[in-house]
């Protein structure tokens, strides 16, 4: 009898042990993780702050001290460069001016297309409408590999290759906006609409002055994600924008026009300066932009 | 006078019914015009481009190209001889690109996890993770390319035991590797908020009630996080295996300082259908190999859904 009270009695103590065992186990792991993302954290910083020292250094120092402090802090470079870095005949100014119409107006083409398409889809009833959902769908899931050369034989063909009418390609209505879109308008309430209908309201004016304001939060976020990946495309601009460089595609063939030696300290500060807008978004909407860029690669 | 109140009543449905679908069909027609012209249209070029081959001039100076099967059998061609082929080099390295890809994911899950169990400064980790899904390729490829050059910071740590870092880019042995090493150190952000927002949805009862049953930290992963959290974890892997023949790396920003990106060792699959198309001189022959591409990944994207909504728990909470 003894022995089974001795044998009974140590086992909440050791599943207590056990449990402290288990804590202690977590917390070595958590401590080793902690120094391990720490040191990927210190990699990337340290790649940040040298790509800025590098930008304020000289090209001679930079080749001489690559890793040091700048001896002569160039804050010249930033305003050299806008002279200076240059891609095709264009410099930064205009590489800048081409970004932006091509992130932002491709990022807004494509956010109104798919407003468009999701809303007529997720709120009335019309012959072909499972069909454009199930389109929709379907051309997510297939995977397309390598269209670039059909792509730039019928953009030559249509006109729109090398020219700001490339545009037209972004008005794209399906795809991971469309997705978005349509979820949200799906949940959205239809009483407004019908009362603003009973007012005489046309389809239109519904949409436009009841149902999207509504959805201007969603499409905003989406614009925002669009206009970034767009603002840090290069291989299209590269290869169907070469007279517009943008200043992705643009810094990419400066780097490789410089036959003699790249003036690394003057790319540099042109990249800083591409990547600042990028930053303020960033620090301005950062939590819109993780959720919204996280849902696109699992969407999209 | 029945009669004439139902007709009145549908004339004012048909009118109403007129204005809605003028409104629907409206909405929809630039989209749909555009969608036929660049997705239904741009592929089916591609797949008539697949079967031409160019046949000459004509007499105002245009290219003239016939049907023909000559892109294919070029492509099996090129199976025949894996050693020499920049086709067969190619898909080597996208297979490469594609596991290191694999890799990735339990891995960024184990960080999103540890993120999720507040680690110190998981904030912060969040944040500087993720900086690397929105700053220009470009700037991290320049610094990195820096970086691990001769006399760069890497050199100079190994120079303090005695070594010299090798020309890793520009030796072919190592090109790609360094470049796929280049992806993992920036390859963290998108999934890695992914997986943490999905496991931020897990009811805290359910963690709480592992927790007093004392279950340790990494059957907590196996049985409580991945199931929970699966929907969103083989929504990833579908996406992977999706772009499995379009996998690659930031190659183009890799050219110059000795690197040549057209070299066979770089190169992958989706890399050289765009590099052939860069340099124009014969588009039929990528668009053939982009179609059987295109062809092969198909089942194989339907079969793995298929595959991962047969184990899916499908959790709901």
């Amino acid at each position: 009898m003894e022995k089974v009270k001795k044998s009974a009695s140590p086992a909440p103590g050791g599943q207590k042990r056990n449990r402290h065992g288990k804590k202690a186990g977590f917390s070595i792991c958590r401590i080793i993780v902690f120094l391990l993302l720490a040191i990927y954290a210190f990699t990337l910083i340290y790649a940040m702050v040298w790509a800025v020292l590098s930008s304020l250094k000289t090209q001679t120092e930079f080749s001489t001290n690559l890793i040091g402090l700048p001896r002569d802090w160039q804050f010249g470079n930033y305003l050299q460069a806008f002279r200076s870095v240059q891609a095709g005949g264009h410099n930064m100014l205009e590489m800048f001016f081409n970004s932006l119409w091509y992130s932002c107006g491709g990022a807004l083409l494509g956010v109104i297309a798919s407003s468009m398409v999701a809303y007529v889809v997720a709120k009335y009833e019309f012959p072909g409408r499972k069909l454009i959902y199930a389109v929709a769908l379907v051309t997510m899931m297939i995977p397309v590999v390598g269209s670039f050369p059909s792509q730039y034989r019928m953009y030559s063909v249509l006109g729109i290759l090398d020219s700001p009418l490339l545009l037209v390609t972004k008005f794209s209505g399906f795809g991971f906006n469309f997705v978005m879109l349509y979820s949200f308008f799906k949940t959205l309430s239809w009483t407004y609409a019908e009362a603003a209908f009973m007012d005489g309201a046309s389809h239109l004016k519904v949409f436009l002055k009841v149902m999207l304001p509504q959805a201007l939060p969603v499409m905003g976020s989406l614009f925002l994600v669009s206009t970034v990946q767009l603002w840090n495309e290069y291989m299209e601009p590269n290869l169907f924008l070469q007279s517009h460089p943008t200043l992705s595609s643009g810094l990419y063939v400066f780097q490789l026009e410089m036959t003699r030696g790249t003036n690394y300290p003057l790319l540099f500060a042109g990249l800083i300066v591409s990547v600042i807008p990028v930053i303020i978004l960033f620090v301005k909407f950062q939590n819109t932009m993780m959720e919204s860029m996280s849902m696109g690669g699992l969407k999209g | 006078m029945e009669g004439k109140q139902r007709t009145g009543k549908r004339l004012k449905t048909l009118r109403k019914n007129k204005s809605k679908y003028l409104f629907v069909y409206g909405m929809l027609l630039l989209p749909v015009i555009q969608f036929c012209i660049f997705y239904i249209g741009i592929n089916m070029n591609s797949i008539v481009m697949a079967f031409k081959e160019f046949a000459g001039y004509a007499a105002d100076g245009g290219e003239v190209f016939c049907w023909s099967l000559e892109n294919f059998r070029m492509f099996f061609k090129e199976w025949a001889n894996p050693e020499t082929s920049v086709v067969m080099s190619a898909l080597r390295n996208t297979f490469k690109y594609f596991t290191a890809a694999v890799c990735m994911v339990p891995l960024t899950f184990l960080v999103a996890y540890f993120l999720y169990k507040k680690i110190p400064g998981y904030k912060f980790f969040r944040v500087l993770f993720f900086l690397p899904s929105i700053v220009s390729a470009m700037l991290f490829v320049t610094t990195y390319k820096n970086l691990i050059g001769y006399g760069g910071p890497v050199d100079l740590l190994l120079s303090l035991v005695g070594g010299r870092i090798p020309p890793l880019l520009t030796d072919n042995a190592t090109a790609t590797g360094t470049i796929i090493a280049f992806t993992i150190w920036t390859g963290f952000g998108v999934n890695m908020i992914l997986y943490q927002s999905a496991m931020s949805r897990i009811p805290e009862e359910v963690i709480e009630a592992g927790q007093l049953d004392g279950v340790p930290w990494y059957k907590e992963i196996v049985s409580i996080i991945i199931p929970m959290v699966w929907p969103t974890l083989s929504t990833t892997l579908i996406l992977l295996i999706t772009s499995l023949f379009n996998s690659t790396g930031p190659i183009l920003l890799f050219q110059g300082s000795g690197v040549e990106v057209d070299n066979p060792a770089i190169t992958t699959t989706a890399f050289w259908i765009y590099r052939q198309t860069f340099k124009g001189a014969n588009l039929n022959y990528p668009a053939a190999i982009g179609m059987f591409y295109t062809l092969v990944s198909i089942p194989i994207v339907f079969l793995v859904r298929y595959f991962f909504n047969k184990i899916d728990p499908e959790v709901e909470y």
